[in-house]
C-alpha cells in the first residue's frame, strides 16, 4: 500500500502520533532535543520530503485507527505500529525511488498568462478566504514585507516578526506566505533566500510545531510538490488546463494554507524576478496554447 | 466470481450508515454510499430497473449503439433546399423542433415561427391568413427529428429553407439543420417581421448559394476535429461556439473566395457569418445528430438518442425504440435574465440543441467553458462538477471531445437511461431561454435538466420489451 | 456583548475543520462572533489590536485559542459546543480539504470500489429488493438486512444468487459473521472453526457467542433470513451456505439453526448437510429431535446445546451436553434461595424479550411445565394474548414484535420501551419473576446492561425493595463493543440473576415460579 516515500521519511526513528486527519497523520520524532514531524499521507500529489504516501483507500482505513499518542517505529523492515495489532509497512514495497524536492530549475523564466491566470483566481478566492478571522492582517504584513525585502534588499526585522504566526490556521497564513516566498526566491536563484534565513531562524519560536517545520524546510529548499509544480507552471510554459488543474491541486490543502502559500510564490515571484527583455514579446506567442 | 468465504471482504454498505462501523473497526473495506431512493421513488420502477441492470442483451446492444456513435464522422458535405433534400419532405409541411405537438398547444414562439414560415412561403400574405392555414391543419406539421433534421428553438425548417447537409462518413447517414440567423428579432425565437422574412429571403438567395459552393470546393468539412479545437478554446458548441464559428470562418473563407458568385454578394455572406457568434450550432447540432441517429435503432439498447423540446412537452428517444418518444411537461429553464425580464415572461424549455447534450457536449462539457458558466450563471467549480456528474450517468466517455478542465478526460457520452434512474442525476442542459410571446426573441440563458419521468417511460418500455 | 477566550492544548484539527467550528458557533443564537486561532505571539498582537482581546492571555504558539464574542448568558453554551465539535472524532469521515464526490448509489458505489465483493444493505423494505438485485448482477455477495420483501421476490433473488453462485444472506437476516468480521447486529467472536448457518439473528447470536465464551471460535455465520426454509423458498440459502462451508478448509464443523422447516425442507437441508462428511449439529427450534437424524448429524434441542455439542465436535469430545432441565440439582439449589424473595400474591412469570428467538425458545421449553401460557406471539399451547400491553398469568413477551416498533427502534437499539414494560411488570403484584435477555453486539444499544440496571434500581426503591426477582441471560463476548464483562458486572450489582444461556434462564425462572406457587 506504500506508493513512494520522501527521501527525509526512511531511517530508525520512533515516534509518537501527534495528530491525525482524514488524509494524513502527522508522527512527533523527538531526536536529542528537536523535534520533528514525519507525515503519513494518503495519496501521492502532496508528498513532501518527509511524507510517506500511501495508496489512498487503504490510507484512509489505516488514518482511522490512529490515535494521537501511538507509538510509531521505523526500521529498514518498515513502519511499524507496537502493541496495537495493526500490521506493519514494509518500506520495500514502493517501487518508485524516494521523492526529494527538486533543485531550481535551470533557466529563469516567468509565464505571464500562468501568472495571471493564478493571480485571477486567488483574487476570486478572495471572499471565502478574508471571512477567516485575521486573514486580511496577515496578508497586509506579508505584503508590507515584501514590498520593503524589496526595495531595500534585506529583510526588515520588525516587519517580519509581525508575519511569522500571523493568521487563521494550524499553520498560520503568515508562515504559509512566507514558505510561498522561500520557494519563489529559491526558484529564482535569489540570495536573498539565504538573508530571510538568517532573520528568521530567531522567530521560529513563535509558530506552531508544524509550521516551523514546513519554514525549516523551506530556508533550505525543500518544498512540498504542490507548490513546486505550481512554481514550475508559473515560471515555465505550461497548457493553461494543467495551470488550473496544478492550482486546485495546490489550493485544496487545508481552508486557506494552499491559497496562502500560492500567493507567497506568485507575489515573491512577480516582485523580485528581473525580467528578461526578451520576454516582453512572448505574450504574443499565445496561439500555441491550443494545439 | 466474487467470494467472501474464501477471500477478504470488501464492502458495500448501501443504507444505515452505523453498519459501518465494525468494518472500520476491523480494517475491512468499506464504502457506504448515500443511498437515496431511484426512480423518483417508485418502488416497482426501481425493481424493474434491477432486473434489466447488467442484462447482457443490454449491455451487448449498448455497446454496438454506443461504438457507433463514438465512431461516426460527421462531414459537412452540401447545402440544399429543404424540399429537394431531406427525404420524405412534403410540399407544404413545416417541420418544428421537440416532440410533436399540434398547433393549438404550441408555445408562443413556436406558433410566431410557423406564421413566420407561412410567409416566408408565400402561402399566405398576411399572418391573420397564416394562422388560419396553420389552424385548418392545411400544413402538415412534423417534428424534424423525424425526418434525420434539427432546429435550435422553435426549430422551424420550411421547404424552401436552406439547410446544412451532414453525412456520417461511417454508416452513410444523412442529417439536416437551419441556418444560424443570428441574435436579435430572429425566426426561431417566433419574430415574424418584415426584417426577419427579408433575412430569411437573403439567406436562401445569397448566402446558401456561396455556402454550396464553398463547400463543393472544400471538397467537404469533417466536423469533429473542428468540435474537439473549439472545446479547447472555451466553446461547449451549444451555447457558446465563438471559436467554433472563426474556426469554421477559417476553412470557409478561401474556399469561399473562389467560388463564382459576385464579390459583393461572397463579401455580404462573409460579413453575415463572420458577425454571428453563433453560425457554427446549426452545425453542430447537425454533427450531434448525425452520431447519434447512427446510433439509433439497435434493438435493447438503453442508450439515449434524441432528446428535444417543444416549449410545452420534453421528450426522449432512445436508441431501442427509434420511433417512439417519451414526453413530460417541459421544465422551466433556471438562468439569468436580460434586464427587464423576469421569469414570468420565459417560455418553458423550448428547441432540438439538447442533441448536443445527448452527444455529450453542450452542457456535458460545461468545464470547457469557462465563458459560459457566467453567462447561465454558476461557477466554474460547478461547471467542472456538473461535468464529472455526467459521467455518472453515460455509458462511457468520448475521446475525440477532451476537457482540458478535468485533465483531457473524455466529455461524457452516452447516456444510458438505467443510469438516470438509478442515480437521479438529470442529463444536464445548457440553454437559451425564449419569451413566451411570439417575436420577442431571447431574454435570458441558464440551465435546465431533462426531466427523470421520460427517462422512467423508456426504462419501463425496455423491461417490457426484454421482459414479454 | 462580553468575550471570552479559552485555550485548549494539544488539539489539532485542521483548518478547514475550524473554520467549520467558528461557524456553526457564529450562528448560535446570542453569538457576534467566534474564531479559533493558533496562540501565536503575532495573532495575540493582532487580537490585542482589533480589540476583541484586552488582555494577554498565557499561551503557546501551539495552543488552540478559542475566542467568542455574544451576549454573556450564551457563552457557556458557545463553549460547550466548540468543545464537543473539537474532541477528537472517532469516525472516517472525511474532513480533509479534496472535494469529492459521493457516490449516491450502489453501482456509483462499485465503480469507485471495483474490488468490492459484498453489498450490505439497508434501505427502506420496498427499494430493498431492487438493490439486491442489481448488487447480484453487479456480481456481488449480498446480505439484506431489510425485510418486507415479497416472496416472490425472495425466489427470484435466491435463484438468480444460486445460478451465480453467488451469496445471498436475507431478507431479514441481522446476523452474519464473515472470518471475523461481524455484520449488522453480530458479537466480536473469536474466530475457530465453527460454521453457523442461521435463519434467526439472535439465534446466530447466542449459539456463536457461547461458542466464543466456551474457548471455541467461528469460521462464519451465515443468516439465510427468516423464510429461507419455507416450502416456497425451499432453503436456498442455507443449501448455499452448506455448500460453501463444506468447500471451506477452515470450518471443520457445521451448526445450524432454523425453527421447523417444512418436512421436505428438511429432507434436503439435511441431506446436503450430512454429504458435506463434516460434524453436523442440527438446532430446529421445537422439531421432534427423533426427525433429525443421518450420517454425521447430531441433534440439538436448544440454542445452548447446539452451541456446546458444535464445540465439543471442534475439540474432538463427546457431544453429550443436555440443557439443564426442571430437575437440574444445580437450578434447584439457586431456585429456592431466590424463591425466598418472593410472596404471595406473587405467582407469575413475566419474560420481556428483545431477541425474538430468545422469546421463541422459552415458550417450547415451558410449555410442557406449564399450561396457561401467554404471548404475543404464542408457540406451541401457548395462548394468544388479548392485548400485548397488558400481561395476564404467565407471559412471555416478544418487544421486538411489529406492535411495539412501528415507527420506533427495535428494543435492542432502544431500551425505553422495554424498560417502560419492567416497571409496569415490577408493579403488578401478581408478578414473581422477571425474564430478560440482553444482547449485545455491534448494532446492539451502546450501554443496554446500564440501562437496564437503573430502571431495575428504579423498580425496586419504588416498591421499597421487595418486588419481583429479575433473571437474565446476556448474550455477548468480552470483545463485544459493551464488553461482556462490564455488563455482567452492571446487572449483577443490581441483583439480577445471571444465566449462562437463555435456555437456563428459562429454567430457573420456571422452577421460581413453581416455588412461589407451592
Amino acid at each position: 500500500m506504500i506508493i513512494r516515500a520522501g527521501i527525509g521519511f526512511e531511517g530508525n526513528w520512533q515516534g509518537e502520533i501527534h495528530s491525525t486527519y482524514a488524509e494524513a497523520v502527522n508522527v512527533c520524532v523527538r531526536d536529542s532535543d528537536e523535534e520533528t514531524l514525519k507525515t503519513l499521507i494518503a495519496g501521492e500529489e502532496n508528498i513532501g520530503e518527509r511524507c510517506l504516501a500511501l495508496e489512498k483507500r487503504s490510507a484512509r482505513h489505516l488514518f482511522a485507527r490512529l490515535k494521537p499518542g501511538m507509538m510509531v517505529r521505523c526500521d529498514q523492515l518498515g513502519l511499524h505500529f507496537p502493541k496495537t495489532g495493526i500490521s506493519s509497512l514494509r518500506l520495500t514495497e514502493s517501487q518508485k525511488d524516494s521523492w526529494s524536492s527538486p533543485p531550481p530549475p535551470e533557466s529563469i523564466l516567468i509565464n505571464d498568462l500562468s501568472c495571471k491566470f493564478v493571480r485571477d483566481a486567488l483574487q476570486k478566492e478572495k471572499t471565502n478566504l478574508n471571512a477567516l478571522p485575521l486573514r486580511i492582517a496577515a496578508q497586509t504584513r506579508f505584503d508590507a514585507f515584501v514590498e520593503d525585502l524589496h526595495s531595500h534588499n534585506k529583510p526588515d526585522d520588525k516587519l517580519l516578526a509581525g508575519v511569522i504566526g500571523a493568521g487563521p490556521g494550524l499553520t498560520p497564513s503568515g508562515d504559509d506566505m512566507l514558505v510561498g516566498l522561500c520557494c519563489a526566491l529559491h526558484g529564482l536563484k535569489s540570495s536573498l533566500l539565504e538573508s530571510l534565513a538568517v532573520a528568521l531562524r530567531p522567530h521560529l519560536g513563535n509558530t506552531t510545531l508544524v509550521s516551523r517545520l514546513l519554514l525549516k524546510d523551506a530556508l533550505r529548499g525543500s518544498f512540498h510538490n504542490p507548490l513546486i509544480q505550481l512554481r514550475n507552471v508559473l515560471m515555465h510554459d505550461a497548457e493553461p488546463a494543467k495551470v488550473c488543474a496544478i492550482f486546485h491541486q495546490a489550493t485544496s490543502i487545508g481552508a486557506s494554507s494552499g491559497c496562502d502559500g500560492a500567493w507567497g510564490l506568485l507575489n515573491g515571484l512577480l516582485v523580485f524576478h528581473q525580467p528578461h527583455p526578451s520576454s516582453m514579446f512572448r505574450l504574443e506567442d499565445t496561439n500555441n496554447c491550443y494545439h | 466470481m466474487k467470494n467472501i468465504i474464501s477471500d477478504p471482504l470488501n464492502v458495500i454498505n448501501v443504507g444505515l450508515a452505523k453498519f459501518a462501523d465494525p468494518f472500520v473497526a476491523h480494517s475491512v473495506p468499506v464504502i457506504s454510499c448515500q443511498w437515496q431512493p431511484p426512480a423518483g421513488g417508485v418502488a416497482e420502477t426501481a425493481w424493474q430497473l434491477a432486473q434489466i441492470t447488467n442484462n447482457p442483451i443490454v449491455e451487448a446492444a449498448n455497446e454496438i449503439a454506443f461504438s457507433r456513435y463514438l465512431e461516426a464522422n460527421p462531414i459537412l458535405t452540401g447545402v440544399g433546399t429543404a424540399v429537394d433534400s431531406i427525404p420524405g419532405m412534403g410540399s407544404k409541411q413545416i417541420l418544428h423542433s421537440g416532440p410533436p405537438v399540434a398547433w393549438r398547444d404550441m408555445c408562443g414562439p413556436q406558433q410566431g415561427a410557423i406564421i413566420g414560415a407561412i410567409l416566408f412561403e408565400g402561402w399566405s400574405s398576411t399572418a391573420e391568413d397564416a394562422q388560419k392555414l396553420a389552424k385548418n391543419g392545411d400544413i402538415e406539421l412534423t417534428p424534424a427529428q423525424h425526418l434525420n433534421a434539427v432546429g435550435p428553438m422553435a426549430g422551424i425548417i420550411s421547404p424552401s429553407m436552406p439547410v446544412w447537409i451532414v453525412k456520417n462518413e461511417m454508416l452513410g447517414n444523412l442529417t439536416y439543420c437551419n441556418f444560424n440567423e443570428g441574435l436579435g428579432k430572429v425566426l426561431r425565437f417566433g419574430a415574424y417581421s418584415d426584417d426577419v422574412l427579408n433575412r430569411l429571403r437573403w439567406m436562401a438567395d445569397v448566402l446558401a448559394p456561396v455556402l454550396q459552393e464553398a463547400v463543393e470546393i472544400m471538397g467537404g468539412l469533417e466536423l469533429k476535429p473542428l468540435m474537439a479545437s473549439a472545446l479547447h478554446m472555451g466553446d461547449e458548441v451549444h451555447n457558446r461556439n465563438a471559436a467554433a464559428t472563426s474556426l469554421f470562418f477559417r476553412k470557409l473563407a478561401p474556399a469561399a473566395l473562389q467560388g463564382s458568385a459576385d464579390k459583393a454578394q461572397i463579401s455580404e455572406a462573409l460579413s453575415f457569418i463572420a458577425g454571428n457568434d453563433h453560425f457554427f450550432l446549426n452545425l453542430s447540432m447537425a454533427a450531434c445528430k448525425s452520431m447519434l441517429d447512427a446510433a439509433s435503432g439497435v434493438e435493447n439498447s438503453s442508450m439515449v438518442t434524441v432528446m428535444a423540446r417543444n416549449g410545452v412537452q420534453f421528450g426522449i428517444r432512445i436508441s431501442a425504440f427509434p420511433d417512439r418518444w417519451f414526453v413530460t411537461e417541459a421544465p422551466l429553464v433556471e438562468g439569468l435574465f436580460f434586464p427587464g425580464y423576469t421569469g414570468a415572461d420565459a417560455a418553458p424549455d423550448l428547441g432540438d440543441s439538447a442533441i448536443t447534450e445527448t452527444a455529450g457536449v453542450g452542457g456535458f462539457a460545461m468545464a470547457a467553458s469557462p465563458a459560459i458558466v457566467q453567462f447561465v450563471g454558476g461557477d466554474v467549480a460547478q461547471a467542472v462538477e456538473n461535468s464529472r456528474k455526467m459521467q455518472r450517468i453515460t455509458l462511457g466517455r468520448n475521446s475525440a471531445f477532451t476537457l482540458p478542465m478535468l485533465d483531457f478526460a473524455g466529455t461524457a457520452a452516452g447516456i444510458d437511461i438505467r443510469k438516470v434512474v438509478d442515480t437521479g442525476i438529470l442529463p444536464i442542459i445548457n440553454t437559451g431561454i425564449a419569451h413566451k410571446d411570439a417575436g420577442v426573441g431571447q431574454i435570458g440563458a441558464g440551465l435546465t435538466a431533462a426531466p427523470l419521468e421520460c427517462f422512467t417511460q423508456a426504462l419501463r418500455a425496455l423491461y417490457y420489451n426484454l421482459n414479454t | 456583548m462580553e468575550t471570552r477566550t479559552k485555550i485548549y492544548q494539544n488539539i489539532y484539527q485542521d483548518s478547514v475543520a475550524l473554520m467549520r467550528i467558528s461557524a456553526t458557533i457564529s450562528d448560535m443564537p446570542g453569538i457576534e462572533q467566534a474564531s479559533g486561532l493558533m496562540g501565536t505571539t503575532t495573532n495575540l498582537d493582532l487580537l490585542l489590536e482589533s480589540g476583541l482581546l484586552d488582555a494577554r492571555p498565557n499561551t503557546k504558539p501551539s495552543d488552540l485559542l478559542f475566542v467568542i464574542k455574544g451576549k454573556p448568558e450564551a457563552l457557556d453554551d458557545a463553549f460547550t459546543a466548540a468543545e464537543i465539535a473539537l474532541a477528537p472524532k472517532e469516525s472516517s469521515e472525511s474532513s480533509g480539504g479534496v472535494k469529492r464526490l459521493a457516490p449516491t448509489s450502489l453501482l456509483g458505489a462499485l465503480e469507485e470500489a471495483p474490488m468490492a465483493n459484498l453489498a450490505l444493505i439497508s434501505t427502506p423494505g420496498e427499494f430493498a429488493a431492487a438493490e439486491a438485485m442489481k448488487a447480484l448482477r453487479a456480481g456481488l455477495n449480498v446480505l439484506l438486512f431489510s425485510d418486507n420483501i415479497s416472496v416472490e421476490q425472495e425466489i427470484i433473488l435466491k435463484k438468480y444468487a444460486a445460478e451465480k453462485s453467488l451469496l445471498f444472506m436475507g431478507p431479514d437476516c441481522g446476523t452474519a459473521i464473515i472470518s471475523g468480521v461481524p455484520l449488522a447486529f453480530a458479537n466480536v467472536v473469536r474466530q475457530g472453526n465453527i460454521g453457523i448457518i442461521g435463519a434467526s439473528g439472535t439465534g446466530i447470536q447466542q449459539v456463536s457467542s457461547l461458542i466464543d465464551q466456551l474457548g471455541s471460535g467461528v469460521s462464519h455465520a451465515i443468516g439465510t433470513g427468516g423464510h429461507d426454509l419455507s416450502k416456497e423458498v425451499g432453503g436456498l440459502t442455507m443449501l448455499a451456505g452448506i455448500h460453501a462451508l463444506a468447500n471451506d478448509p477452515q470450518t471443520k464443523v457445521i451448526t445450524l439453526i432454523s425453527k421447523p422447516p417444512a418436512k421436505e425442507v428438511a429432507d434436503k437441508v439435511l441431506a446436503a448437510a450430512s454429504k458435506t462428511g463434516k460434524p453436523i449439529v442440527v438446532n430446529f427450534l421445537g422439531a421432534d429431535a427423533s426427525q433429525i437424524k443421518g450420517p454425521h448429524i447430531t441433534a440439538a434441542s436448544t440454542l445452548e446445546e447446539a452451541a456446546h455439542r458444535a464445540v465439543a465436535l471442534d475439540k474432538g469430545e463427546a457431544a453429550d451436553f443436555t440443557s439443564a432441565g426442571p430437575d437440574d440439582l444445580g437450578i434447584n439449589e439457586r431456585s429456592k434461595i431466590i424463591a425466598r424473595t418472593i410472596k404471595s400474591p406473587q405467582r407469575y412469570l413475566r419474560g420481556l424479550y428483545t431477541g425474538g428467538t430468545f422469546c421463541y425458545e422459552a415458550q417450547l421449553l415451558l410449555q410442557n411445565h406449564l399450561s396457561d401460557i401467554c404471548s404475543n406471539g404464542p408457540v406451541g399451547n401457548a395462548q394468544k394474548m388479548t392485548s400485548p400491553f397488558r400481561s395476564e398469568g404467565h407471559t412471555v413477551i416478544d418487544l421486538g414484535d411489529d406492535v411495539f416498533t412501528r415507527g420506533k427502534p427495535h428494543p435492542m437499539i432502544d431500551p425505553t420501551p422495554r424498560n417502560e414494560r419492567i416497571l409496569q411488570e415490577a408493579n403488578d403484584p401478581e408478578t414473581a419473576v422477571i425474564l430478560l435477555d440482553v444482547v449485545l453486539g455491534y448494532g446492539s444499544h451502546d450501554d443496554p446492561a446500564g440501562e437496564l440496571a437503573k430502571t431495575i434500581g428504579a423498580a425496586r426503591t419504588s416498591l421499597k425493595g421487595s418486588g419481583p426477582a429479575y433473571i437474565a441471560s446476556i448474550c455477548g463476548t468480552v470483545n463485544d463493543p459493551q464488553n461482556l464483562a462490564d455488563q455482567k458486572a452492571k446487572l449483577e450489582a443490581e441483583g439480577v440473576t445471571l444465566c449462562a444461556s437463555n435456555a437456563e434462564a428459562v429454567i430457573l425462572a420456571l422452577q421460581v415460579v413453581k416455588r412461589s406457587q407451592q
